[in-house]
């Protein structure tokens, strides 16, 4: 019973993990960026849900409306005007500059709105289903339908529309693409702001989850990472399912270890696929990167 | 090669230039105009805690200037988010600044690493509100602490639950089962270490201790489950704001049940946990020093200092002064208010002379400590209470002269009915 | 991304330059003593060629080698805790202790490298940052051995051997010959077939190979030397600073700082890293001074904009960027 609890508390969270990591894999798989502004990205959203819920009385789950075309700006913003430039240069630019936008964004956010903690409190956030003696967390209920529904909705436009394949062309060969008529630089920026509005559908949904900070995207910038090597750079089954793989092992061994060693686990684990298998479980070969 | 040294020298004349361009002029100093550093980390992940502290410290100064005392306090405040920052920022106060006094600090490394300077450099350090025992076991003769240290909570708390509920359960101290879940920082660990030894001492057994991360902790359901296995009636939490929510959130999703839950400051004494939780934080209780007494426990000038504390507070900024705040207010008022008058200035060597001669009452500061310290500069009159959250709001209800309400709700009813 | 054609040198008489270079030679011994006056700003000095210190043996690996890694910190904190270790519980200096954790950093670098030979650009930088974040970990939980997340304070106990000193002179010197180690390396990189070799794995490494250079030899070895030193750096940060704890000590902020100081100072260069470190040491305490007691987080959105400002526009660092301007046109880059 323990077991089945542990599964499936794992599962939830790896839902979260999931839905977090979808546009971090995206990004990587067109750009080959590692976007150490993920995390900050998330931060931005989960303001954004705060307060519209603190100033206009508006559920962060209808606050989507607006949270996702906002970060959809921002993070397009973000590659026209600096990252384009950065991806020229090499790889190793485009992770230190995402480095420096991350530390400007914590500190713009301290600045603006102080390092006081902000939390949605809704009727639903302290509510859990019961079944059997199980009990689910009712908003990571709905965080993790939603990474599925939003999965779903992803791979269909990756697939079934002019623009999701033209996307997908590019990140296979960006310069048949080229070939091919596509315009890399504007799908790029289009990537980029897709996988950043998918981080603030996590951030919009996770504000009635977790407390509200300027730092509070470090906390799974690491674990994000985890999950994208694991599933696979640029595969987004590979996200999801490594997510809740990572999901189930952490809560695992943190129940079974200790809570203070689960990051070790995983973090081992990082390293070992790193080391035998850098492409992950669905992860492409891709030439100069790991291979 | 001529052409590629000048470039060279060039950057180097650049940079040291830009080196040394961290000039303010110096401040003049005045007979009755006394500076003293303030070092808070204002960046940074305790960037909440350190302002806070620091408006503490910046209400006693501007109370104690009107009081017309014939002296000025005049406050220069750095930023010191880490060790490295607060040994370099307390140079700069020391060497460049003049200043004799420094307040500071709230964590351990940093309190560290500044006394480190400070000694060595004739100045004291008024640490306000880190726990680390370390701090004052040190032998220096400059570094005072009116606050308590880390292994005052544990006995604390075990006293509350000897004298307060043990009775109400019905039950002997060999058949309280106490669970600890701490996060696994040098706070976390050095209160669960001094729950731990009060317990054992008391006879209470622990059956369960759970140690996490509380930065990288994003789902404490593992912690809950093996929480809820262990069975305990005793629920003792040392968490800072973040995963205490999230702990509450998640106990309350989970059904985890206990008699008593109780935490130890930081997180369940954070305005937050109220603003959050509402009703559903009713019955949490809190070990620390006091939000507020009974203003009976007070001294009269302390009734007078309280109200006004929290008026001016409120004022200048905006809100109500949490624990933390009115920690650091009490300590840096018994450095503005009584040390420095009876040194007659900021000379480190009577500053020590007339702190380890004050001995106040109990009640002598508004969260109820009294102040007589040790040869070690610890304030061994730091009383600790126990307060508990009562509609919304923190309310003190150990011990028996300090408290303003009686506790309730002990033990806490089943959660699994919602 | 990087010019690297470097012409072997060849005997000549003294120059200007060798006198100019003796002259910033003498300033730099006569500095401490013209700033007794002005003990802070010795020990921003102090400060800035501690972190040249570290950011030069990361220039090694990071700059000649092209091995851009981001847990650096590892070694740092591996330096910092066995020399306390060492000194707090078994009485050997620090002098001593210093060597035994640059002895143990190479080898974790030795390992880490034989692990990452395949690995190209991000997936070393992210499993630079796993190694790192697992010695946290680790040090944290262990706290039998290293006193956990709580630290350990260095007791004051003045000498030589003990690297502790009641003036700010002696501790100038330390940093200073530390931070001359690295610089010393790459000049000597910049000449031998070693160093080409090293130079020829980064600018493109199956050429070098086809060109039978042992790339394997070549890139593990430039780590362990960085790990090395960046430990000894570790190691008299813990002595200056006197206290030690795990989670600042295997950071990511301090595995950047090394980056971020390299990167404006001139990845690949001798003196970079030391002018990076005068300027982004500076420019910090410059700009605290000036937003002093005012909103936390202003002085850190500068350190991050100014990241960005040189991976834009400046990212071969400000040395070949002057050197570029001045010497009109020529490629003859001799020495940094």
């Amino acid at each position: 019973m323990i077991l089945l609890q542990l599964i499936l508390s794992g599962i939830l969270i790896g839902g979260v993990y999931a839905l977090i990591s979808l546009g971090l894999t995206l990004i990587f798989g067109v750009m080959r960026i590692v976007n150490f502004v993920h995390g900050d990205m998330l931060m931005v959203a989960m303001y954004m849900a705060y307060w519209m819920f603190a100033l206009f009385g508006i559920d962060n789950y209808v606050g989507l409306l607006v949270i996702v075309p906002a970060t959809a700006a921002l993070g397009a913003l973000i590659y026209w005007g600096v990252l384009q430039f950065a991806i020229r240069r090499s790889h190793e630019a485009s992770i230190l500059a995402t480095i420096g936008i991350s530390i400007v964004l914590q500190n713009a956010a301290l600045i603006i709105w102080s390092a006081d903690y902000r939390s949605i409190h809704n009727e639903l956030s302290t509510l859990s289903v019961e079944y059997l003696g199980i009990r689910l967390s009712a908003p990571l209920l709905i965080a993790f339908s939603v990474a599925l529904v939003v999965t779903i909705l992803l791979f269909a436009f990756l697939n079934h529309t002019y623009l999701g394949k033209a996307i997908r062309a590019a990140s296979m060969d960006r310069y048949a693409a080229v070939l091919m008529g596509v315009n890399t630089r504007k799908i790029f920026t289009v990537s980029f702001a897709i996988g950043t509005a998918l981080v603030g559908i996590a951030g919009g949904l996770l504000a009635s989850v977790y407390t509200v900070y300027p730092t509070v995207g470090t906390q799974f910038l690491l674990v994000s990472f985890v999950v994208v090597v694991l599933g696979g750079l640029g595969s987004l089954r590979g996200a999801v399912i490594g997510g809740l793989i990572v999901g189930v092992v952490e809560t695992a061994s943190a129940y079974f270890i200790g809570s203070s060693m689960k990051e070790l686990v995983y973090l081992l684990l990082f390293i070992l696929i790193l080391i035998i298998k850098p492409a992950g479980l669905f992860g492409q070969q891709l030439p100069g990167v790991n291979r | 090669m001529l052409k590629g040294r000048r470039p060279m020298m060039l950057s180097l004349i650049l940079s040291v230039i830009t080196l040394f361009a961290g000039c303010s002029p110096e401040r003049e100093a005045d007979e009755h105009r006394f500076k003293i550093g303030v070092a808070f980390p204002v960046s940074g992940n305790l960037a909440k805690i350190g302002q806070a502290c620091t408006n503490g410290v910046e209400i006693a100064a501007e109370l104690v200037n009107e009081q017309g005392k014939g002296f000025e306090i005049e406050l220069i405040k750095v930023d010191v988010p880490d060790a490295v920052t607060a040994v370099h920022q307390v140079n700069r106060l020391i060497l460049k600044e003049d200043v004799k006094v420094v307040i500071g600090t709230y964590a351990s490394p940093i309190s560290m690493a500044a006394s480190g300077i400070t000694e060595r450099n004739r100045v004291v350090l008024w640490e306000v509100a880190a726990t680390d025992p370390r701090l004052t076991r040190r032998g220096f003769r400059y570094v005072f602490r009116p606050n308590p240290d880390a292994s005052m909570y544990g006995p604390a708390t075990v006293r509350f639950l000897s004298e307060v509920v043990v009775p109400k359960l019905g039950l002997k101290n060999e058949d309280l089962k106490m669970a600890l879940i701490h996060e696994d920082g040098e706070y976390g660990e050095a209160v669960a270490a001094s729950t731990k030894e009060a317990a054992k001492k008391a006879g209470i057994p622990i059956v369960e201790e759970i140690r996490y991360n509380a930065k990288s902790t994003n789902d404490l359901s593992s912690a809950i489950l093996r929480l809820k296995k262990a069975q305990a009636d005793v629920i003792n939490m040392v968490q800072y704001d973040t995963d205490a929510q999230l702990f509450w959130k998640q106990a309350k999703q989970l059904g985890l049940n206990a008699k008593v839950f109780i935490g130890n400051g930081a997180g369940q004494s954070s305005d937050n946990f109220g603003h959050v939780f509402g009703k559903a934080a009713n019955g949490v209780l809190d070990t620390s020093s006091a939000i507020s007494i009974n203003p009976e426990a007070l001294t009269p000038e302390m009734r007078e200092t309280e109200k006004k504390f929290v008026q001016r507070y409120k004022k200048k900024f905006g809100k109500e002064p949490d624990l933390i705040a009115r920690l650091a207010f009490s300590s840096s008022y018994i450095l503005f208010n009584d040390v420095i008058p009876k040194a007659g200035g900021d000379d480190p060597d009577r500053i020590r002379q007339a702190a380890l001669s004050l001995d106040k009452p109990v009640g002598s500061t508004i969260v109820g400590w009294g102040v007589k310290f040790d040869e070690r500069g610890q304030n061994t009159r730091a009383t600790m209470s126990v307060m508990q959250w009562q509609n919304g709001k923190l309310v003190v209800v150990y011990p028996q002269n300090f408290k303003k309400r009686e506790p309730i709700m002990i033990p806490m009813h089943d959660s699994s009915k919602n | 991304m990087m010019e690297a054609k470097r012409e072997p040198v060849k005997l000549v008489p003294i120059t200007r330059s060798h006198m100019i270079g003796c002259g910033l030679a003498f300033l730099a011994v006569l500095l401490p003593f013209l700033l007794q006056n002005e003990p802070y700003y010795l020990d921003t000095l102090i400060l800035a060629l501690l972190w040249a210190s570290a950011a030069g043996a990361w220039n090694l690996a990071g700059g000649y080698g092209g091995l851009l890694s981001l847990g650096h910190a590892a070694f740092f904190g591996i330096g910092a805790y066995t020399s306390t270790l060492l000194f707090v519980e078994l009485d050997i200096p620090p002098l001593m202790g210093m060597l035994v954790g640059a002895f143990l950093a190479a080898i974790v670098g030795l390992m880490t490298g034989l692990v990452t030979l395949r690995m190209k650009g991000p997936f070393f930088a992210l499993i630079t940052i796993a190694i790192a974040e697992v010695l946290m970990i680790i040090t944290v939980n262990w706290s039998d051995l290293t006193n956990g997340s709580q630290g350990v304070s260095i007791p004051y106990k003045p000498g030589f051997e003990n690297i502790a000193f009641d003036s700010k002179v002696p501790y100038y010197f330390f940093a200073l010959m530390i931070c001359l180690i690295p610089v010393f390396i790459a000049h000597w990189l910049e000449r031998s077939r070693y160093g080409y070799e090293l130079m020829a794995v980064r600018d493109n490494e199956t050429a070098a190979q086809a060109l039978g250079i042992n790339t394997v030899r070549v890139k593990v070895s430039i780590l362990v030397v960085s790990s090395a030193i960046t430990a000894v750096a570790g190691a008299f940060y813990a002595q200056y600073i006197t206290i030690i704890e795990p989670y600042h000590e295997f950071s990511f902020a301090v595995s950047i700082q090394m980056v971020l100081i390299t990167m404006i100072g001139g990845l690949g260069t001798a003196w970079g890293p030391v002018f990076g470190s005068l300027i982004v040491t500076g420019l910090d305490t410059f700009l605290r001074d000036v937003f002093m007691g005012a909103q936390g987080g202003l002085q850190a959105l500068f350190y991050g904009l100014m990241l960005v400002l040189v991976v834009l526009f400046v990212p071969e660092g400000l040395i070949p960027r002057l050197r570029k301007r001045i010497s009109s046109g020529k490629e003859d880059v001799t020495c940094g």
